[in-house]
């Protein structure tokens, strides 16, 4: 398929299991950031469907990078996925802005269910 | 005992071990979801301890392990750390990346390093929901820093970032797995700074 799906996390392992995972629905058009650096230029400079956001990266630890995207486009697809499942920072990233929160370690069908939705109402 | 004007009376044990308890239970229960097999856990020890100490109560110096500690900020601070017995991160490797890795732990590539980096992660984010709940608080966690050494280099190293490092105050936890036929070992160690616990006593009502 062709849309482009922007996965942010500092993990190879981490890139590696999502990657799998959308290569298995036929997602094949992702790029990679692994710090909220890489994450904005990528962002900017190719527009992409869809972000799979971390909130732990080597330069920033809270929601400000989800805040920082919106502001470049408030359209923006943002999923959180993050191993910090507390009900408060899900109930925050979700009022910032961010279409859902995958809390990690996630089932592969979860993952695929919200992409294939959010991308289907593109 | 005091910890400046803390004192550690049985409610803040019996707190911290609740706590420890709820903290490693979730933490487990995503590494089990990863590993699809049945992990075990202990009943958390709260010490007030020196370095010596807590490497004496947890009787680390025989261990062969990888640790990994994982700093956490916001409205409380401190670290968590994770210890895996060297024969238990070598039956994750196998399950999770490379069926027929041998064991050797220095010779870890950037993947394996960041599988454990990341179990250690989601363990700790795991943890840190279970105080979340109990205290409505917000904790972010930051990059984990990854050893492979003895424990005992590796927890002395990581005491002595912290700011009381004569005494702090530990609730260490140890989780059991077996896997076709053999035990792993591995323990948690949630080390909050003296004022974080003062925190979260005063939200959870213990005078």
């Amino acid at each position: 398929m062709d849309n482009l799906i922007l996965i942010v996390d500092d993990a190879v392992f981490a890139r590696n299991l999502i990657k799998k995972c959308l290569n298995s629905a036929n997602y094949t058009h992702i790029l990679e950031a692994t710090t909220a650096k890489d994450a904005i230029s990528k962002f900017t400079a190719f527009n992409p469907e869809l972000v799979l956001l971390d909130i732990t990266l080597p330069d920033r630890k809270d929601l400000s990078l989800l805040e920082d995207l919106l502001k470049i486009n408030p359209d923006a697809k943002i999923v959180m996925n993050s191993a910090i499942g507390q009900d408060l920072i899900i109930a925050d990233a979700l009022k910032m802005g961010a279409k859902d929160f995958i809390v990690k370690p996630f089932e592969e069908k979860q993952l695929l269910n919200i992409v294939k939705n959010l991308l289907q109402n593109n | 005992m005091l910890v400046k004007n803390l004192p550690i009376d049985e409610n803040i044990i019996a707190t911290l071990t609740e706590l420890g308890n709820v903290g490693v239970g979730k933490a487990t229960n995503s590494l089990s979801k990863m590993l699809g097999f049945t992990l075990n856990i202990d009943i958390p020890d709260v010490t007030l301890a020196n370095i010596d100490d807590i490497k004496n109560n947890l009787n680390f110096s025989k261990l062969n392990a990888v640790g990994v500690s994982v700093p956490f900020e916001n409205d409380i601070q401190g670290t968590l750390f994770f210890i895996l017995e060297q024969d238990f991160a070598a039956e994750i490797i196998r399950s999770l990346v490379d069926d027929e890795y041998s064991g050797e732990m220095f010779n870890f590539n950037e993947e394996i390093s960041s599988l454990i980096q990341e179990i250690a992660n989601m363990m700790a984010a795991s943890y840190l929901s279970a105080i979340s709940k109990y205290t409505d608080m917000r904790v972010f966690t930051s990059s984990q820093t990854l050893y492979l050494n003895n424990p005992d280099v590796l927890l002395t190293y990581q005491i002595k970032e912290l700011p009381d490092d004569e005494h702090t105050i530990c609730v260490s936890s140890k989780f059991s797995a077996t896997n076709n036929g053999k035990n792993f070992d591995g323990y948690v160690l949630f080390l909050p700074k003296d004022q974080s616990i003062e925190k979260i006593m005063k939200i959870l009502g213990i005078e």
